[in-house]
C-alpha cells in the first residue's frame, strides 16, 4: 500500500505533536515488558532508534528525543548478579583492560552495583550509547583499586592465591592510564615488600630486590620488593613507574659493613649465623663489581680475633685441621691402641659457612673458599714451624700443633709433615735453625711398624730393598725400626715423596752400610737379650765379619772405628758358656 | 425516507471522487468497526471474507448483524452509530459510501435485512443514502453472516480495477495488528470464467506462552499448493492523552462534551523471529491504515491525521 498513497500526515498539527508524547510512553511500556522476557531482556535495544539510522525529519527526530529522555526515569538494566534492574545511567560497562582472562571484572561490583551481565553483548549495549550508557571511568576504577588495598585479608591484590595473570592484567591497566590520574596511582600502597608489608614509594625509597642478580641481604634497613613480584614482567614495568630503583651495589656493601661496624651481641646464635653468612655471601659474590672495596672487617666476624687467634677451615681433609686437632673419646678402654686424645684448642670456621657454598661469578677468579681464607684469615695451612721473638732474629721451633701431633697423634706425624712441608719456606731458615729445628724434630718418637714408638731420627722407611738385606740377618719378630706408614700414604706416589722428605730431613734411610749393620747387631741385641740361639749366634758372626770388613776398606778408618766404639755397648756380643 | 439536504451530495460525491483508492481499507475497517459479540460468546474468530470475481466483490462478517440504529446510520452523511470519536476513519463522513468508486451497486444481506443502494456517474448521490428492499428469496444466506456483495461498474477503466485488485493482493497479516476485533481475513480471487485462482488466509493468534506476543499466518492455496508464511509480534497497547480536538473531523456535542477527543490509542507491534529474537527492519507507520515505512523498526499504529487536501480531480 506503501506506493498508491502519496499522502503523509500533517507535522504541525498540535495533536499530531502530542501524539508523540502518547507514542514514547507506549514505547517505554514495552521496554517494562521485555525485561522480564528470559531472552528479550538482553535484546530489547535493537528497537531502539538511532539518530544514524535514518534522515528523521523534525517530527520523527523528536520521538527519539522523547523516548530518550522517559527512557532515563526507569529501571531497565539488569545487575550482573541478575538481582536488580537499574536506570542505564547508574550502570557501567567496563573496558576490556578492567576485565580478567575469562572476562569477568578484575574486583567484585560495589554496591549499589553497577556492572552488566555478560549475556549483553556489546553490539547491543553499543545501541545504549546514545542512549546514556557509560563506560566506567578510570577515577572510578581506581577508586576499587584503593577499597581493595584496604581491605586488608580480604584484598585480592594482597591474596597469594591470586594469579599472576590477575596481577598482569592490573598491572597492564595502572601503566596505561592517561598522566591525569598519576599521582594517585603513585600513592598506592601496591608495592609488596619482603616481609609481607605493601606500600607506596611515597612512603619510603623501595628497591628491587637483586642487584645484578644477586639477592640483597633482607636485614639491612632496605625496602626490598618480593621477589617474587618482580619476576612478573608487567608487575615490574608497574614498579619502575612507581619509581622502584636498583640499589648501588657499593651502597649495599656499605650498609653491610657498617652492620660489623662494632662488635656483636650474641644473644640469638642460630640467627646471627645465618645472617653473617648471608651477608658474607654477599660480599663475595659482589666483590668483583666492586673492588675498591673488597675487604672486610673480620674482627666482629667471630668471637675470636684474625691474627692471634687461629680459625681453620673445618672440613674433613685427611691431616686438615679438623682430622688433627679433634678430641677422641676411646671407646674401649682395654684396647691399647686406643685411648682418649684430648683435643688442640683450635676455633674452626662454623660448617654452616662452608655447607653449599655459593658458586664462583663470572669475573671473580677467587672460590669461596679461597676468598674466606684471604678475607677472614681462616687457615688453610697447618705450620710444622713457629717463630718467636723479634722481627729482625726471630728464633724457630716447633709449633704447638707440631707438638700436638706428636705427643697426641703421632700416627699422623708423617702425613702430617708430608702435607704441610714446604721446600721454600724450609729454605728461608737460615742453616743453623734448621738444624736446630730438625734436632728437634727428629727426636719426636714415632710408631713403627710392631707398635713401638721411636724417634723418628732412628727409624727407616721400609723400603723392600732395605727390607731384604735386613732379612737376612733379623726374623720378622725381632724388633728393627721400621716406620709404620699408615694406609693413606702406602701408595708409590706419597712413598716417594715421603722418601724425599725423608732426605732433607736425613731419617729414614741407612747412611752408610757400616751403621745399617750396626744397628742390626743392636737390634737382635736388644730382641734376644736373655736367649741363647745358635741360629742367632752365626749371624752375630757374619756380621761382625761384614763390619770388620767394612772397617778394613773404609775410605776413613777413624771414623769408623769411632761409629763401632761408639756403637751402643750391648753390641758386645758374650757368649756364655 | 430521510430528507437530506441536496448540496451536501454533491460536496459529498465530489469528496468522493477526490479521495485516494484505498477503499479495501475502509471495508476493512467497517468490519473492524462492527460488534461481535454473538461471535465471542461462542469463541468464534471475527472474521472478514472477500471473494473477488470479475464483476463484483463479496465481503462477509460474521459481525452481530444490522439493526436498525445501523441502517439509519449507513443513510445518512454526517452521523454515524459506530463507536464515536475514536475509531472513525474516513472522517467528513464519507466511510463505507467510498465504494461507490468502483461499484454501482452494494447490496446488503444481514438478518432479516436484505437491501441495496445504487449509484451511477452522474446521478445525484441519492442513491448512495436510499435503501431499496431486495427479495432474497433465491439468495438464501448463511446464519449470522452479514453480507455486502458490490456490484462493478461496467466502465470502469483497467488501471482502476488493477489498482482495485492490488489492493486486494497487498493486504498483509500485519493489518491484523490493529485491528479491534477481526481476528481472520479471507481474500478469495476468481478468474474471468469465476474460477478460484488463490485463496489467502490472515489470520492473529496470541501465544499461550506469553500473552504480549501474536502469531500472524498467512496461508496461500494456488494451484492446489499451500504456502505458510508466519510472523511474530510482541504488542504493546497505550493512550495518548492531552490531545487537543482533529481539525479534519467533526464531534457530535457528545463527544465534546465528553472530551472523548483527548484521548488516543496507541499500538506498537515489536517483530521477532521464531525465536523470540528481535527483528530488526524499517517498519510501517500506521494510522489506522499503513501510510509509509518511517525508519522505525517498530509497528505504529495510532490516530495520526491526515492533512485533506483539496485538489480537484476528474474521476
Amino acid at each position: 500500500m506503501t506506493e498508491a498513497s502519496r499522502q503523509d500526515i500533517s507535522k504541525s498539527s498540535a495533536r499530531n505533536i502530542r501524539l508523540l508524547d502518547g507514542i514514547a510512553e507506549t514505547f517505554i511500556k514495552a521496554i517494562l515488558q521485555f525485561v522480564h522476557h528470559s531472552t528479550l531482556r538482553y535484546q530489547w535495544m535493537r528497537y531502539l532508534p538511532q539518530t544514524s539510522d535514518y534522515p528523521w525529519d523534525i517530527y520523527w527526530g523528536s520521538l527519539l528525543e522523547k523516548i530518550r529522555y522517559k527512557l532515563q526515569e526507569v529501571s531497565v538494566l539488569w545487575t550482573r548478579s541478575h538481582n536488580h534492574l537499574r536506570p542505564i545511567k547508574a550502570m557501567r560497562r567496563l573496558n576490556n583492560n578492567m576485565l580478567d582472562e575469562k572476562e569477568d571484572p578484575l574486583f567484585p561490583d560495589s554496591s549499589p552495583e553497577r556492572y552488566l551481565p555478560a549475556e549483553y553483548s556489546a553490539a547491543d549495549l553499543n545501541n545504549l550509547n546514545n542512549y546514556g550508557l557509560e563506560n566506567m571511568q578510570v577515577s572510578e576504577f581506581l577508586d576499587k583499586v584503593g577499597l581493595d588495598l584496604d581491605k586488608g585479608s580480604h584484598s585480592i591484590i594482597k591474596a597469594s592465591t591470586t594469579s599472576d595473570d590477575w596481577h598482569s592484567r592490573l598491572a597492564e591497566f595502572l601503566i596505561s592510564v592517561p598522566q591525569s590520574h598519576s599521582i594517585t596511582i603513585k600513592s598506592l600502597g601496591i608495592i609488596p615488600l619482603v616481609g609481607g608489608e605493601w606500600k607506596s614509594f611515597r612512603d619510603h625509597p623501595i628497591y628491587y630486590s637483586h642487584v645484578k642478580e644477586h639477592p640483597i641481604p633482607t636485614d639491612l634497613g632496605l625496602k626490598l620488593v618480593d621477589p617474587r613480584a618482580e619476576k612478573n614482567l608487567q608487575r615490574k614495568r608497574l614498579f619502575d613507574f612507581l619509581s622502584v630503583k636498583t640499589q648501588d651495589i657499593s651502597k649495599v656493601r656499605r650498609l653491610i659493613l657498617d652492620k660489623y661496624a662494632i662488635p656483636l651481641f650474641h644473644n640469638d646464635f642460630d640467627r646471627i649465623l645465618t645472617t653473617s653468612r648471608n651477608h658474607l655471601v654477599f660480599l663475595y659474590l659482589t666483590a668483583h663489581l666492586d673492588m675498591a672495596n673488597d675487604w672486610v672487617e673480620s674482627d666482629c666476624y667471630r668471637y675470636r680475633r684474625p691474627y692471634t687467634d687461629l680459625v681453620y677451615f673445618s672440613d674433613n681433609k685427611p691431616y686438615g685441621a679438623h682430622d688433627l686437632f679433634q678430641a677422641i673419646e676411646s671407646i674401649d678402654h682395654n684396647k691399647e691402641s686406643q685411648k682418649n686424645v684430648p683435643g688442640l684448642d683450635v676455633s674452626f670456621i662454623h660448617p654452616q659457612y662452608m655447607e653449599t657454598p655459593p658458586s664462583q661469578p663470572k669475573g671473580e677468579n677467587r672460590s669461596w673458599r679461597t676468598w674466606l681464607r684471604d678475607m677472614l684469615y681462616i687457615r688453610d695451612f697447618i705450620p710444622i714451624f713457629a717463630t718467636r721473638g723479634g722481627i729482625y732474629v726471630p728464633t724457630y721451633h716447633l709449633s704447638d700443633q707440631c707438638h700436638y701431633v706428636a705427643e697426641h697423634r703421632p700416627e699422623k706425624l708423617l702425613g702430617f709433615l708430608l702435607e704441610y712441608w714446604k721446600e721454600s719456606e724450609y729454605e728461608k731458615i737460615d742453616k743453623t735453625a734448621r738444624e736446630k729445628l730438625t734436632r728437634e724434630l727428629m727426636q719426636v718418637k714415632v710408631p713403627c711398624e710392631n707398635g713401638t714408638k721411636y724417634p723418628l731420627g732412628k727409624t727407616y722407611l721400609p723400603i723392600d730393598e732395605h727390607k731384604q738385606r735386613a732379612r737376612r740377618f733379623i726374623e720378622d719378630t725381632e724388633f728393627f725400626p721400621w716406620l709404620l706408614i699408615e694406609a693413606s700414604l702406602n701408595n708409590d706416589a706419597s712413598l716417594s715423596r715421603l722418601q724425599v722428605l725423608a732426605t732433607k730431613f736425613g731419617f729414614g734411610y741407612p747412611k752408610s752400610d757400616l751403621e745399617f749393620y750396626l744397628e742390626i747387631l743392636r737390634c737382635i741385641r736388644l730382641s734376644n737379650f736373655r736367649t741363647f740361639n745358635l741360629k742367632n749366634e752365626i749371624k752375630i758372626y757374619e756380621l761382625y765379619g761384614l763390619i770388620e770388613v767394612h772397617y778394613r776398606y773404609a775410605a776413613d778408618k777413624d771414623r769408623c772405628r769411632r761409629q763401632i766404639e761408639y756403637a751402643p755397648p750391648s753390641t758386645i756380643f758374650i757368649h756364655k758358656f | 425516507m430521510l430528507n437530506p439536504d441536496k448540496t451536501k451530495f454533491f460536496s459529498l460525491s465530489q469528496n468522493l471522487y477526490n479521495s485516494s483508492a484505498r477503499f479495501v481499507f475502509e471495508l476493512l475497517q467497517n468490519a473492524d468497526d462492527n460488534s461481535y459479540s454473538r461471535a465471542k460468546a461462542s469463541s468464534t474468530d471475527p472474521y472478514v471474507s472477500f471473494r473477488v470475481y470479475n464483476r463484483r466483490i463479496v465481503v462477509e462478517t460474521n459481525e452481530d448483524g444490522f439493526n436498525y440504529e445501523n441502517l439509519v446510520a449507513i443513510c445518512n452523511i454526517d452521523k454515524s452509530s459506530k463507536s464515536g470519536a475514536q475509531g472513525y476513519i474516513g472522517e467528513k463522513g464519507i466511510g463505507f459510501k467510498s465504494v461507490f468508486m468502483v461499484a454501482w451497486k452494494a447490496l446488503i444481506q444481514s438478518g432479516d435485512f436484505s437491501f441495496y443502494f445504487q449509484h451511477k456517474k452522474g446521478d445525484t448521490g441519492m442513491g448512495m443514502i436510499t435503501p431499496i428492499w431486495h427479495d432474497a428469496e433465491n439468495d438464501l444466506m448463511p446464519n449470522h453472516v452479514t453480507r455486502v456483495t458490490l456490484f462493478l461498474h461496467d466502465s470502469i477503466s483497467a488501471d482502476n480495477m488493477k489498482t482495485t485488485l492490488r489492493q486486494f493482493q497487498e493486504i498483509e497479516s500485519t493489518f491484523l495488528l490493529f485491528m479491534k476485533n477481526l481476528k481472520k481475513v479471507y481474500v478469495t480471487m476468481y478468474d474471468e470464467n469465476d474460477e478460484q485462482r488463490t485463496f489467502t488466509t490472515y489470520s492473529m493468534s496470541r501465544q499461550s506462552s506469553n500473552l504480549h506476543v501474536v502469531d500472524l499466518k498467512t496461508e496461500i492455496l494456488k494451484n492446489g499448493a499451500l504456502e505458510e508464511y508466519s510472523k511474530h509480534y510482541h504488542l504493546t497497547r497505550g493512550i495518548a492523552n492531552d490531545l487537543s480536538m482533529s481539525e479534519n473531523r467533526k464531534y457530535t456535542k457528545d463527544e465534546i462534551s465528553r472530551k472523548a477527543y483527548q484521548m488516543a490509542e496507541v499500538v506498537l507491534a515489536f517483530p521477532l523471529d521464531a525465536k523470540s529474537i528481535p527483528i530488526i527492519q524499517p517498519q510501517d507507520l500506521f494510522a489506522f491504515l499503513p501510510i509509509r515505512k518511517i525508519g522505525f523498526s517498530v509497528e505504529l499504529h495510532t490516530e495520526l491525521l491526515f492533512p485533506y487536501s483539496a485538489n480537484k480531480c476528474s474521476c
